[in-house]
C-alpha cells in the first residue's frame, strides 16, 4: 500500500489547515486520545478548540490562529493511505511551504469565498506548478458566510479558471469544490445545504482521482553516485537509482567526463545482487576491461551508453526565489552534484518570485531538462543556505 | 515485503548514507526501544552490515532491568559501540519527571566531549504533535536550541549546510508511524525488548525510565497481536509515559531546550 502525499496551499486564513482537522475527523483517522489531548490543552490555555489544532501543535501557533510550520498527517482511505500536508498561507513563511510542497503528489488549492483570490493563492499556484504538480483540485471554503449560494461560487470558478490558464493548468480538467471545512460541508459528507452540487465531495476526489506517482522504471537509467565506502580494499559507490534499472555486466557511461565502463557488482541492502531498479540504494563497482575503476566520487552520476541524460554547464529554466541572493559568489545543485557558478538571469531579483534564470557552471554536470527526476530540478544556494528552487528546462 | 514498507526502509537508507557523507563524526541514540532498536537495524543495512558510528545510551540505572539485558545482547550480537552517558536522576521543573532536561544535559556533556556534529534520532512524525513538526536534517545552535520558526528548506532530497550549528540532528524514521515499525520488525524479525509483549493483562507501548512509565491494558503477547491492538487502538502510543503529555507544551519547550 502506497501513501500518496496530498499538499494543501493558498492564502493564509483560507483554511488549510481546518480542511486538514477536518478530513482527519470525519474519516476516523485520528485517535480519540489525541482529540482528548488537543481538547484538554486548549482548554488548559483558556481556548476554543478549532479543527486547526490537530495540527497547528505549536503554542505560537495557537495562540495567533496561523500555520508557521509544514507538518504531515496520516488520512486513512479505504483502499489506500495519504500524507496530507499542511503549510503556512503567510508570504513570509515561503520556505516552510516549500518544504512542505516539495514531493507532493497532488495539491488542494483552498480559496475563502469571503476574501476570494488573494497574493499567495497566485503565488502557491505557482510554486505547485514549478515543483511539478500537476494534480490539483481548487476547494472553495468557507460556503457558509455567503449562506452557501451558487452564484458567488460560480463567480470565483470563473475568475480562478482565467489564473490556472495563465499558469499553466489546463482549467476544464480542474475540479472545484464548494465546502465549509469548519461545518463539515462537502468534505467528507454531501452537504445538505447546497442541492444544486452534485459532483464529488473532496474525499471522493482523493479517493477517486489523485493517481499514485508515475514510476520512473522505464525511463533512461539515473544513478546518483552519493558517497564511497571501503570493503576490504574494494571501493564501493553508494547512491540511489534514480530512474531505470541496472545489470551487472552492463555497461556504462560515467557523468559528466563520459568515461566507459562496466558493472562489475551490485550489492543492495540485503547482499548481492545481480540487477537493480529505480527507488532502490544500493552500492557498485565500476570495471573498464580487467581494471577496476576508482576516481568516481559524489556528484557523478551513471547512465546507459546511449542515454539521453546530457551533460551542460550552460543551463536554464523556472525559478522561485525564496530570498534574492546576497552576491554573485553562489552553488549550483543538481542531484548529488554541486557546483560554483555564475548567475546570469535575472539580472535583478526580488524575494518571493518566479523568474526565467540562466547560470554558467564553472564545469559540466549531468541533467535531464524537463523531466521530473532530481536531474530536472536545481536549487541555488547562498553561503550554505538553499535560496532558490528551479526546474531545467 | 510490502511496496509501502519498502519505500520507507530505502528512504531511511538514503538518509542515513547522506549523514556518513556529509558529517565527520556522526554518532545514534540508543534507548533500546522499538524504534532506535529498528534504526540500529537500518544502519547495519545502509553499510553493509557494519556499524561507522557509536550508539549512545543516555542512562539514569533508572532502565527496566530486562532494557539492559536487551541492551547487553545485541551489543555482543551486532558489535555496537556503545557508549553510556551518565545522566542524573532527579525531576525537572519542566517535564515533572526524571527523563526530560537531564537526558538533554548529558546529551550536551557528551557533544562537548566527543565532538559529535550529527546525532540520529529515532523520532517519527505521529508520535507527537510537536515531532510532526521536524525535519529530516535540524540543526541545533550552540545551546542546543531548536529554532523552529526558522527552519531552513528541504525540498527534495537537496539540504542546507549547517555553518552556525553545534551538531545537527537527523530523523531517518521520521516518515515511519508505530505500526509501521512493528510491520517491518516482524518482517524482518528484528529482535526487541520483552517488555513490548503483554503480561497479566498490560504491557508497554512506549519504554523510558521505570518510575515514569506505566503499562496499558493489553492481552497483545505475540508481536501480530500488537500488530492488530495498533490498528484499532484509540489510546496514543505515549500514553504509558509521564513526560510528553502536550499539556502546557511540556514538550516543545523541552524541544527548545535540546530534549529529542
Amino acid at each position: 500500500m502506497q501513501e500518496i502525499p496530498i499538499v494543501l496551499i493558498g492564502h493564509k486564513d483560507h483554511g488549510k489547515s481546518t480542511l486538514i482537522g477536518r478530513l482527519l475527523l470525519d474519516t476516523k483517522s485520528v485517535r480519540e486520545s489525541r482529540l482528548k489531548e488537543v481538547k484538554e490543552v486548549d482548554e488548559s490555555i483558556g481556548q476554543k478548540f478549532e479543527l486547526a489544532h490537530l495540527v497547528d501543535s505549536f503554542k505560537e501557533e495557537r495562540e495567533n490562529e496561523m500555520t508557521m510550520d509544514t507538518t504531515r498527517a496520516i488520512l486513512k482511505g479505504k483502499e489506500r493511505n495519504y500524507q496530507l500536508i499542511d503549510v503556512p498561507g503567510h508570504k513570509e513563511l515561503i520556505a516552510s511551504m516549500l518544504t512542505g510542497a516539495a514531493g507532493a503528489e497532488a495539491a488542494l488549492l483552498l480559496v475563502s469565498i469571503e476574501e476570494g483570490i488573494r497574493e499567495q493563492t497566485r503565488q502557491h499556484l505557482e510554486i505547485a506548478k514549478l515543483l511539478g504538480i500537476d494534480q490539483l483540485g481548487v476547494v472553495v471554503n468557507k460556503m457558509d458566510k455567503v449562506g452557501y449560494q451558487k452564484e458567488e461560487f460560480d463567480q470565483i470558478t470563473e475568475r480562478m479558471k482565467e489564473i490556472l490558464d495563465k499558469i499553466g493548468y489546463s482549467s476544464e480538467n480542474i475540479h472545484f469544490f464548494p465546502i465549509s471545512a469548519w461545518e463539515g460541508d462537502n468534505v467528507v459528507e454531501r452537504s445538505r445545504k447546497m442541492p444544486w452540487y452534485k459532483e464529488k465531495t473532496v474525499l471522493e476526489f482523493i479517493e477517486g482521482e489523485i493517481k499514485e506517482p508515475e514510476s520512473f522504471q522505464n525511463l533512461p537509467l539515473i544513478f546518483l553516485v552519493q558517497d564511497k565506502y571501503l570493503d576490504e580494499c574494494k571501493e564501493i559507490l553508494v547512491g540511489p537509482v534514480e530512474s531505470g534499472r541496472l545489470k551487472v555486466n552492463q555497461k556504462i557511461l560515467i557523468l559528466p567526463d563520459r568515461r566507459e565502463g562496466e558493472i562489475k557488482t551490485i550489492r543492495d541492502i540485503t547482499g548481492e545482487s545481480v540487477e537493480a531498479e529505480t527507488g532502490q540504494n544500493i552500492g557498485i563497482e565500476i570495471c573498464q576491461g580487467k581494471k577496476m575503476l576508482t576516481n568516481i566520487s559524489r556528484g557523478n552520476v551513471i547512465t546507459t551508453l546511449n542515454s539521453n541524460i546530457k551533460t551542460s554547464r550552460d543551463i536554464s529554466g523556472e525559478i522561485f526565489w525564496i530570498t534574492a541572493p546576497s552576491g554573485s559568489n553562489l552553488v549550483f545543485e543538481c542531484g548529488t552534484a554541486s557546483v560554483e557558478g555564475q548567475l546570469v538571469e535575472p539580472k535583478v531579483v526580488n524575494q518571493g518570485e518566479k523568474t526565467y534564470y540562466r547560470i554558467l557552471l564553472r564545469k559540466e554536470i549531468a541533467v535531464f531538462p524537463r523531466s521530473r527526476t532530481i536531474l530536472g530540478k536545481i536549487v541555488i544556494k547562498d553561503k550554505g543556505k538553499i535560496i532558490a528552487v528551479g526546474s531545467i528546462q | 515485503m510490502d511496496f509501502h514498507l519498502q519505500q520507507l526502509e530505502q528512504k531511511s537508507i538514503y538518509v542515513l548514507r547522506e549523514t556518513k557523507a556529509r558529517f565527520k563524526n556522526p554518532a545514534m541514540l540508543w534507548s533500546m526501544g522499538k524504534d532506535s532498536t529498528c534504526m540500529l537495524y537500518l544502519c547495519k543495512r545502509a553499510f553493509f552490515g557494519k556499524l561507522p558510528f557509536p550508539a549512545i545510551h543516555l542512562d539514569s540505572g533508572h532502565d527496566f532491568p530486562e532494557t539492559y539485558q536487551f541492551r547487553d545482547k545485541i551489543v555482543q550480537e551486532w558489535g555496537v559501540n556503545l557508549i553510556i552517558g551518565k545522566v542524573k536522576h532527579e525531576i525537572d521543573e519542566i517535564s515533572g519527571t526524571t527523563e526530560g532536561l537531564n537526558k538533554a544535559d548529558c546529551l550536551k556533556k557528551l557533544l562537548d566531549e566527543y565532538k559529535f556534529d550529527a546525532l540520529i534520532v529515532s523520532i517519527r512524525r505521529d508520535e507527537h504533535g510537536i515531532r510532526a513538526k521536524e525535519r529530516y536534517f535540524s540543526p541545533r545552535d550552540e545551546e542546543f536550541k531548536w529554532n523552529f520558526e526558522n527552519q531552513p528548506p528541504e525540498v527534495f532530497n537537496y539540504i542546507s549546510e549547517f555553518k552556525d550549528a553545534s551538531h545537527v540532528r537527523v530523523h531517518p524514521l521520521l516518515h515511519w508511524t508505530e505500526l509501521d515499525v512493528w510491520m517491518y520488525t516482524k518482517e524482518k524479525n528484528i529482535p526487541f525488548n520483552p517488555l513490548y509483549l503483554a503480561k497479566n493483562g498490560k504491557r508497554y507501548r512506549s519504554l523510558g525510565y521505570r518510575e515514569v512509565t506505566h503499562p496499558v491494558q493489553s492481552n497483545a503477547d505475540t508481536i501480530d497481536k500488537i500488530i492488530e491492538e495498533l490498528k484499532s487502538s484509540q489510546i496514543g502510543e505515549r500514553s504509558g509515559r509521564e513526560l510528553d503529555k502536550e499539556k502546557e507544551y511540556v514538550m516543545q519547550r523541552l524541544r527548545e531546550l535540546g530534549y529529542m
